[in-house]
């Protein structure tokens, strides 16, 4: 067993509340569960988030990196089975097991990688930038330092600089979240996504980016937004009530007039699909549940369904509901896993 | 990049980083199977991921994986199990410690949670004499019978649990103060 605490240097210790609290908890050993939960509830609140990510940030920095002549056994063999999981990863086809953690991870990668690409352009890349991210079955708001409403969804991660600077105020989107833009025609408001940006000057709207879907979408409210894609070699203008429709992988898009309420259904809490496949349903019920699903592909038929679930319905209801509805599919929960199975 | 070249970065990055990783999620997790599903899995990965292998931004990238891998266990752990909420109110805390300050009341959670593991830290009997006496309310009298020790006994331990109690308090406020 290795003393955790070594790797903690003394400095660390010279804190506040934030830090004095992660340093006990690394010391303590043998903590009991009731300590160890009700820590790390307080870790994952929402309260004094940005304090707690000063001193997590402190922490990780307190870690040591090991030279390569330092390796232990251990390490080697963790490395063996990544070698391994590596290697599995390029056969595995039938089943698709998703996770949503690993959908975060590539949220995460990609947003990193696309913020420090942006920001490099404008501002050094070591400016302030926030990183909002949302986890799983939550909603968050927030409002940008030029006043700007944000309402993000589950999942939704959003990085920001602490202040706009710039020519520009441009902050990064993955996943889903709805714009009130403040208005300052001086210093455009720029959403960034991995396919494709909308400009706003003064204006709402919203946008779905997430990396597990194929389809990405923009709708306007109100104001008008500029988007760009295709490599930011097409543009065009929209204007309120349309929706903007990016298929990233057939690179086509359309503009549509939706239904606006619901676009904005998730706002309030309720889940709408218009007739969509399972395959489009399942991963919006795991960023809205805590849930995961296991299946194999040809479980899930092409059918198309159309449901509207009201707020604080339960996973469990819907899933009551579509099993009926489609008559063909039955499911099991074991460990937050909805395994589903043909009839 | 060639694949033999391109093995051999994966690997000196996964020697220098996968320790540092592991070590972050066990410390917070306080599970090594744990932390090292999660770091296992974010160097899977990050195989797939050439352009972040350099420097500083392997390392950030890292830092916000293990993060959020970590506080996606906890969410889910916490959904799974009911919320006990603390019985130490904020009252009984500034009693106890004759530490009163206008900012109690917005450290309020944290000063709970302080509490509780400056507690875990003390030698078990300790703990528990003073539990029964702040959290209990019984007599020194009732403890000592209850656990088979001398009054004179309960007293000191009681002493010794204020005395650390306050060392922390103390800390707390010098460095927030000044």
């Amino acid at each position: 067993m290795i003393d955790r605490s070594d790797f903690i240097r003394r400095r660390y210790e010279m804190g506040n509340y934030f830090n004095k609290i992660i340093e006990l908890f690394v010391k303590t050993t043998d903590v009991s569960t009731s300590s160890r939960d009700e820590f790390h509830r307080w870790l994952t609140g929402e309260k004094f988030s940005r304090e707690k990510e000063k001193a997590l940030q402190g922490l990780w920095d307190n870690i040591e990196e090991v030279t390569p002549a330092a390796t232990s056994s251990q390490t080697q063999r963790s490395l063996d089975e990544v070698r391994k999981k590596i290697r599995q990863r390029h056969h595995k086809v039938n089943i698709k097991i998703l996770r949503v953690w690993q959908v975060s991870a590539a949220v995460l990668l990609i947003a990193l990688l696309s913020a420090l690409y942006f920001t490099s352009n404008e501002t050094p890349v070591n400016a302030d930038l926030i990183e909002q991210y949302v986890p799983v079955a939550e909603m968050t708001h927030l409002t940008l330092p030029d006043g700007t409403e944000v309402q993000m969804n589950s999942t939704a991660t959003l990085l920001y600089p602490a202040q706009f600077n710039g020519e520009t105020r441009s902050v990064y989107l993955i996943g889903e979240a709805n714009f009130k833009v403040t208005k300052n025609e001086e210093q455009p408001f720029i959403v960034k996504s991995n396919d494709f940006q909308v400009t706003a000057l003064g204006t709402e709207f919203s946008m779905k980016v997430y990396p597990d879907e194929t389809l990405l979408t923009t709708t306007l409210f109100s104001g008008s937004v500029e988007v760009r894609f295709n490599n930011m070699e097409s543009s065009l203008i929209l204007n309120p009530s349309e929706q903007f429709t990016y298929n990233k992988r057939t690179k086509e898009e359309t503009i549509s007039r939706p239904n606006l309420d619901d676009v904005t259904a998730w706002q309030r809490g309720e889940l709408v699909f218009r007739s969509a496949t399972l395959e489009e349903i399942i991963p919006v019920l795991e960023r809205k549940y805590p849930y995961s699903f296991v299946y194999t592909v040809s479980t899930l038929r092409n059918d198309r369904y159309t449901f509207r679930f009201k707020e604080n319905t339960s996973l469990q209801e819907i899933m009551d509901i579509i099993v009926e509805v489609s008559g063909n599919i039955k499911y099991r929960i074991e460990d937050n896993k909805y395994y589903l199975s043909p009839l | 990049m060639n694949t033999e070249s391109y093995r051999k970065e994966f690997e000196e990055i996964f020697i220098q980083y996968f320790p540092k990783v592991r070590t972050f999620a066990a410390i917070l997790l306080k599970s090594e199977q744990e932390a090292e599903d999660i770091a296992q899995d974010i160097f899977v990965k990050l195989w797939e991921q050439p352009d972040l292998w350099e420097g500083n931004l392997v390392r950030n990238y890292l830092y916000t994986m293990v993060k959020n891998h970590v506080f996606n266990r906890i969410k889910r752990k916490n959904l799974e199990s009911k919320y006990i909420y603390s019985q130490i109110n904020l009252h009984s805390l500034e009693e106890m410690t004759e530490f009163k300050d206008p900012l109690n009341e917005i450290y309020h959670e944290e000063l709970q949670l302080l509490l509780k593991l400056t507690l875990e830290q003390m030698p078990e009997k300790r703990r528990q004499v003073f539990e029964m006496s702040r959290f209990g309310h019984l007599t020194h009298h009732e403890i000592a019978e209850k656990m088979d020790l001398s009054v004179r006994t309960v007293e000191q331990h009681i002493y010794l649990a204020l005395k650390d109690l306050k060392k922390l308090i103390l800390i707390l406020i010098f460095f927030i103060k000044f």
